[in-house]
């Protein structure tokens, strides 16, 4: 196929075109790139960014409610797991009709994106199989709930699967991908790369993620193939190498082995170079969430300008851990605040400088929230435990940004009343405040998965209990020029 | 033929006044001087359970025998035993005595004699010989001469009866001489014979080739003529008998016949059963025979890991993290070890191979328990019952503390019952969540697969695993992880709960009884052959078993031959003999399994007959460190789910299942690659000039582990590597396909092989400049495009 022909396909600019040039391209575009002088940039580029914040992060501290601050600092002062009012960084949602709420103080660039619409907040968000309307609804034995409620693992793995009734072997990042793997067209390089180890979100039934490590290791040395120098018989032997790796193709198992190795020698030749970021945005963060996160953009960026790339969705997946905050929350939260804040600004900004301050959004997930009631007392050593309804961040440009999301609770609104104990309105399931959450994973991801392209008919597929919601966008995407890809 | 085998029909042999049949009086001893002999013959039968008080209520089951009942048993019609038969001959068995006492096996309707059958005490398993006359209709009675209240349970396994030497004899009938046969050769001639007292009047005969024990996959061209040919599709030893039947009685007689494998074949199947052929190895096997491998293995020693004292939770002043002390205390390093190096050298091969396969279904991890000394008894759990009974297994994992904490069952009470290992047997450890027919393929009904349970039988087994805990604390508050669990009463549910196929378990009673009955509700369940054998082959032979060879497995985990389930011996034997794994099953394209990182890497060690870096020594095992970047962390999967799903699909392989696939991905198959470059061509650090290595590291104090370090055989393969007179590396070639690929390397590839090594001079060494020399790089540049190929990855 010639270059002229493959960008004749593309100008069609709908993505019946990409499907078509996917199923008729039986060589990958890595091969076809030999003959290409010049990159191909992706023609509808999106990414989604999953920043997994391990352990349970206690959103209770992370969005403070300023009006009404009297029922959390009642719950949270007297041991010394409270914000003070003043430190608070003020912000009014405008679904809160007029109530004032404050971000945690560390988290000053996330306000500063809020300010500029490219950060907005869902409310009370967890873990569901089916709508919880109260406390009644939660302790009726005859609603299904998550299997192990407050158990790090089983509630990581649901976060990762949205699937809360049973557990399964596929990620939802994972089968967003094997639902758009046409739209990347013939080339051979995973949808999803995780710069945190191999993980449940980002595995699909057909798509393999990718795992490299983050940006501390080169991207041009992720990929090499040891062992080989310029001598006569180096030279033979990688050529014998090379040629076994083609035999045997008749077997399917031996093959799909040799593809494998093939792809990492082929993802090594694509990593021929290490993307410098001008300006470097990360400068001076050196914590490991920055460290992933630039590794990420740096892909980006490859993927933007190099030949043999130009994918148009990427998914990408990292994470912070320490969030498992039993003792020493005051202090821990300081400090993991201040890194998530620094470094999701220094990506959005540096999605801005590619051109791409609409085409990537990051959001957070985590295990879990945790108790508003605090275990233990003193500021040394105060801390939450395992609990369940949790906010989360979501982060860029095509974020409906400076506002909140969810669905309403027990108390007729988004927020949770963060009244605990069998009192009216209540959303605790005992007596320390853990949320019932409002809003399931399956209605956060799928808004997400939406203004990636999935379609409404691959919903079902994608999120299998998404059905048992009645909102399944929550609103808090700008879906304004958003393809649904037709050859999925 | 064999003249001492027993099994044997024909008067010739016993006729005789053997056995004096008629009334026995008790105190008529001894009974030989006061009877009239009447001349009998005895006839043996293939040993048969004829009682079984275990299985089941009825005539000749449970429940079990009380002290000071009489039970009589009928023997005649059953096993072979005609009505006609004066004695049975049986081997009494009793189980599970709580009392000790004797049985005294005698014929029905007459007096009890004083001799007892068998003797035992409490708790033992004890069996004996005992011929005894058929009482009134063919019966024996059985005496249960213990306390009152206290029960045993009766085995009697019928081998043989005494009749009458007179009227209508059976047949007596030669099957011909015991053979043996050479793979590729696999089919014989046989020829028997038979004479007869010409009773009935106007007989007419009729003969029946059958196959008693051995593989699946015999075939005879005229079964029902005394000439036949018959094929073997697999290597093993095979009993093949005739039957002739004069219309009335029959008789038969059985030969031997041992079919020795290909030298391939025994490669392969050392690779499926062992952690790989090691150099030498094969030939020993091949000689032996394959059947006669797996019964020695089944006897072998137990290497496995050596019980550890119990150590505090967390860890004491003076073993602090980043110590010595914390690595071999605290983390999962020593069993690591321990682990590679059982693989490596252990003689127990096929033992730990199948605890290794054990540990991928009944999954505890050691990122969750990470003590040696807590792990080890679960490890201990899975090597002991490799070679026993799959119920057996379930109990003792069930009651693990180890598995009690990574699945939560050790806190799961009365008030709080825990779902989690209830959820998990069911789904992962026996029946999974589908219900499947013997052939492993999935029951649907109009709403698509069938469920094999249901939330309300999650319930039912939470609450009857309720109430079990730690045992009692060591002294200084040491969580005991040592003994199984406890059942502490009070927390045990005791209302109804709703199992399996509709069982449900009445209320009020107790813990022990809840779980032994709910464990045995989940075993009896028919998908646990299917579910079960099915992995245990993709684990050892192949990711893709046809239906029939998956049906062939379960039949054997459901009846050993003997009545007996769960077998796991039988279930062994099943999968690693079945003609799909032996013979030419393997040539279908589909046939094989990705090697995951640890098994990969222990086959490639034992073909090369790896060592310590200096040569000197076995090599200790610290591989972990080499496997972890692979995707492979052993003994410390990342869930409940093992290290890879069993039911990922290898991508691009047409919906061919590679559960291996789900951990090699581009970083993986990269590593591995550059592993075998280290392995074959590092040589800084090494303490022997010439000879590369996984460097050594020595240092006691040394917290990333010490090592002796690893080095390859190199040695045995540079004599192959061709000279300069006569540079052919050919013979290198042969070897490293016939150790590491069993002998089925391509034309092709073999091609590719040879222009590499042709590459390379073949000089011997001329230090300082060349060290190794051209042999030795042809050697290093032969294992590194072997080991590295997709051909090796995928054992085949």
């Amino acid at each position: 196929m010639s270059k002229l022909s493959r960008r004749d396909l593309l100008s069609l600019g709908g993505c019946a075109a990409l499907g078509l040039f996917a199923r008729s391209a039986t060589a990958s575009r890595l091969s076809l790139m030999t003959a290409l002088a010049e990159p191909l940039a992706p023609t509808d580029y999106r990414a989604l960014v999953a920043v997994f914040l391990a352990g349970g992060n206690d959103s209770n501290n992370m969005v403070v409610p300023v009006t009404g601050y009297s029922a959390y600092s009642a719950a949270r002062a007297a041991a010394g797991l409270a914000i003070p009012q003043a430190q608070l960084l003020s912000i009014t949602p405008p679904a809160m009709a007029g109530s004032v709420f404050g971000l945690h103080p560390e988290l000053a660039e996330l306000h500063g994106l809020w300010g500029q619409g490219k950060a907005a907040v869902v409310c009370n968000a967890g873990t569901l199989v089916e709508p919880l309307a109260s406390r009644a609804d939660y302790l009726d034995a005859a609603r299904k709930k998550p299997y192990q409620l407050f158990s790090h693992s089983d509630q990581q793995g649901i976060w990762q699967t949205s699937r809360a009734d049973t557990r399964v072997q596929t990620g939802w990042g994972g089968r967003i991908a094997d639902a758009l793997a046409c739209v990347n067209g013939g080339v051979a390089f995973p949808m999803p790369v995780s710069v945190a180890g191999i993980n449940l979100f980002a595995q699909g039934v057909s798509t393999r993620p990718l795992a490299i490590p983050d940006s501390g290791t080169a991207l041009n040395n992720v990929f090499v193939l040891s062992g080989f120098n310029s001598s006569a018989e180096s030279i033979a032997r990688r050529a014998s190498f090379d040629a076994i790796r083609g035999q045997d193709a008749s077997l399917p198992l031996v093959k799909s082995s040799s593809d494998t190795l093939q792809q990492a020698i082929d993802i090594g030749a694509l990593f021929a170079s290490d993307p410098v970021l001008s300006p470097d945005r990360f400068t001076g963060l050196n914590t490991s969430i920055a460290r992933q996160l630039k590794q990420a953009a740096k892909l980006i960026r490859l993927n933007r300008d190099s030949a043999g790339l130009g994918l148009n969705r990427q998914i990408f997946f990292v994470q912070q851990g320490g969030y498992d905050t039993h003792q020493n929350q005051i202090g821990d939260q300081v400090a993991l605040y201040d890194a998530l804040s620094q470094a999701l600004n220094a990506f959005t900004l540096t999605m801005g400088d590619f051109g791409y301050a609409d085409r990537v959004t990051a959001f957070t997930l985590s295990d879990f929230g945790r108790t508003l009631q605090p275990s233990g007392s003193g500021t040394s050593t105060v801390g939450s435990d395992h609990a369940w309804g949790n906010h989360q961040l979501v982060v860029g440009g095509a974020v409906n940004g400076g506002n909140f999301y969810g669905v309403n609770g027990p108390n007729g609104s988004i927020f949770p009343s963060l009244a605990m104990g069998n009192v009216a309105g209540t959303s605790d399931t005992d007596t320390r405040g853990r949320w019932i959450p409002n809003v399931a994973v399956d209605q956060y991801a799928a808004t997400l998965a939406k203004w990636f392209g999935i379609s409404t008919a691959n919903m079902a597929t994608v999120f299998p209990n998404l059905h048992r919601f009645a909102s399944q966008d929550l609103g808090f995407m700008n879906l304004a020029g958003v393809t649904t890809p037709g050859c999925q | 033929m064999n003249p001492l085998k027993h099994r044997r029909t024909g008067k010739g042999v016993f006729a005789a006044a053997l056995f004096l049949a008629g009334s026995l009086a008790a105190d008529d001893l001894p009974v030989a001087a006061l009877v009239t002999p009447v001349a009998s013959g005895f006839y043996t039968v293939t040993p048969c359970r004829a009682v079984d008080t275990r299985v089941g209520l009825g005539p000749n089951g449970g429940p079990a025998l009380g002290g000071g009942e009489v039970r009589e048993f009928g023997i005649a019609g059953l096993c072979g035993v005609p009505n006609s038969a004066r004695a049975v001959a049986l081997n009494v068995t009793v189980v599970n005595p709580t009392a000790a006492g004797s049985v005294l096996i005698y014929p029905a309707g007459e007096p009890m004699p004083l001799a007892s059958s068998v003797n035992f005490s409490a708790g033992r398993t004890r069996a004996n010989n005992s011929i005894a006359a058929a009482g009134v209709a063919g019966q024996v009675s059985a005496f249960c001469g213990m306390p009152a209240g206290a029960t045993v349970d009766l085995l009697l396994d019928v081998v043989g009866y005494f009749e009458d030497a007179t009227g209508n004899r059976p047949p007596v009938v030669l099957a011909g001489s015991d053979a043996s046969l050479a793979m590729p050769a696999n089919s014989l001639s046989l020829s028997g014979t038979f004479s007869d007292d010409a009773l009935p009047a106007g007989a007419a005969y009729t003969a029946e080739w059958s196959v008693t024990t051995g593989p699946a996959g015999v075939s005879f061209s005229a079964p029902a003529s005394l000439g036949t040919d018959v094929t073997f599709a697999a290597a093993g030893t095979y009993t093949l008998r005739l039957t002739v039947s004069d219309s009335d009685r029959s008789g038969f007689d059985e030969l031997t016949v041992k079919v020795t494998a290909t030298p391939q074949d025994v490669l392969r199947f050392l690779d499926q059963a062992s952690f790989g052929p090691a150099p030498g190895e094969a030939e020993t096997v091949r000689t032996q025979g394959l059947s006669e491998w797996i019964e020695e293995q089944f006897r072998a020693a137990e290497t496995g890991y050596t019980p550890l004292a119990p150590e505090p939770g967390s860890a004491p002043e003076g073993c602090t993290y980043n110590t010595v002390c914390y690595r071999d205390k605290y983390t999962t390093y020593p069993v690591q070890n321990r682990f590679f190096a059982n693989a490596l050298y252990g003689n127990d091969q096929l033992r730990q191979k199948v605890a290794w396969a054990l540990h991928k279904v009944f999954v505890v991890s050691g990122n969750d328990v990470p003590m040696p000394s807590r792990l080890t008894p679960y490890l201990r759990v899975l090597n002991r019952n490799a070679f026993g009974n799959f119920r057996a297994l379930l109990g003792e994992i069930t009651l693990n503390t180890a598995m009690g904490r990574y699945l939560d069952m050790v806190t799961s009470t009365r008030t709080r019952p825990n779902e989690n290992y209830p959820r998990e047997i069911l789904q992962l450890f026996s029946i999974g969540t589908m219900r499947r027919n013997p052939d492993g393929t999935v029951q649907s009904d109009s709403d698509g697969p069938i469920p094999t349970y249901d939330q309300s039988i999650v319930d039912g087994f939470s609450k009857a695993f309720t109430g079990w805990t730690y045992a009692p604390q060591y002294p200084d508050g040491i969580t005991n992880y040592i003994d199984p669990m406890v059942l502490v009463p009070a927390n045990h549910d005791t209302t109804e709960k709703l199992l399996l196929r509709g069982v449900t378990l009445p209320a009020g009673r107790t813990g022990t009884q809840d779980l032994n009955d709910a464990l045995d509700n989940i075993f009896q369940d028919p998908n646990v052959g299917p579910f079960f054998g099915q992995q245990l082959i993709r684990m050892l032979v192949t990711s893709n078993p046809s239906p029939a060879y998956v049906a062939r497995v379960t039949f054997a985990f459901d009846d050993n031959g003997y009545g007996v389930r769960g077998d796991m011996k039988a279930v062994i034997r099943a999968v690693l003999l079945d003609p799909e794994a032996r013979g030419t099953g393997p040539e279908a394209v589909s046939f094989g399994r990705l090697r995951e990182p640890a098994l990969w890497l222990v086959a490639s060690l034992r073909a090369l007959g790896a060592r310590s870096a200096d040569g000197t020594a076995n090599a200790d095992g610290y591989l972990n460190p080499r496997t972890s970047p692979l995707g492979q962390s052993v003994l410390r999967p990342p869930s409940v789910f093992s290290y890879f799903p069993p039911d990922y699909e290898a991508p691009g392989a047409g919906g061919l299942l590679g559960p291996e696939f789900g951990i090699l991905s581009a970083t993986t198959a990269l590593g591995r690659a550059n592993f075998v470059n280290t392995l074959v061509y590092n040589t800084s650090g090494c303490p022997v000039v010439a000879l590369p290595c996984l460097r050594p590291n020595t240092d006691p104090t040394n917290l990333n582990g010490n090592t002796n370090g690893v080095s390859l055989g190199f040695a045995s393969l540079v004599p192959l590597a061709g000279s300069l007179v006569a540079p052919d590396p050919a013979p290198l070639i042969d070897e490293l396909d016939r150790r590491l690929l069993h002998g089925t390397m391509s034309a092709a590839m073999r091609s590719q092989v040879a222009q590499a090594l042709n590459a390379i001079a073949p000089t011997d060494p001329t230090p300082p400049g060349d060290v190794l020399g051209g042999k030795f790089r042809r050697v290093q540049a032969g294992i590194y495009l072997v080991l590295t190929a997709s051909q090796f990855q995928v054992e085949r």
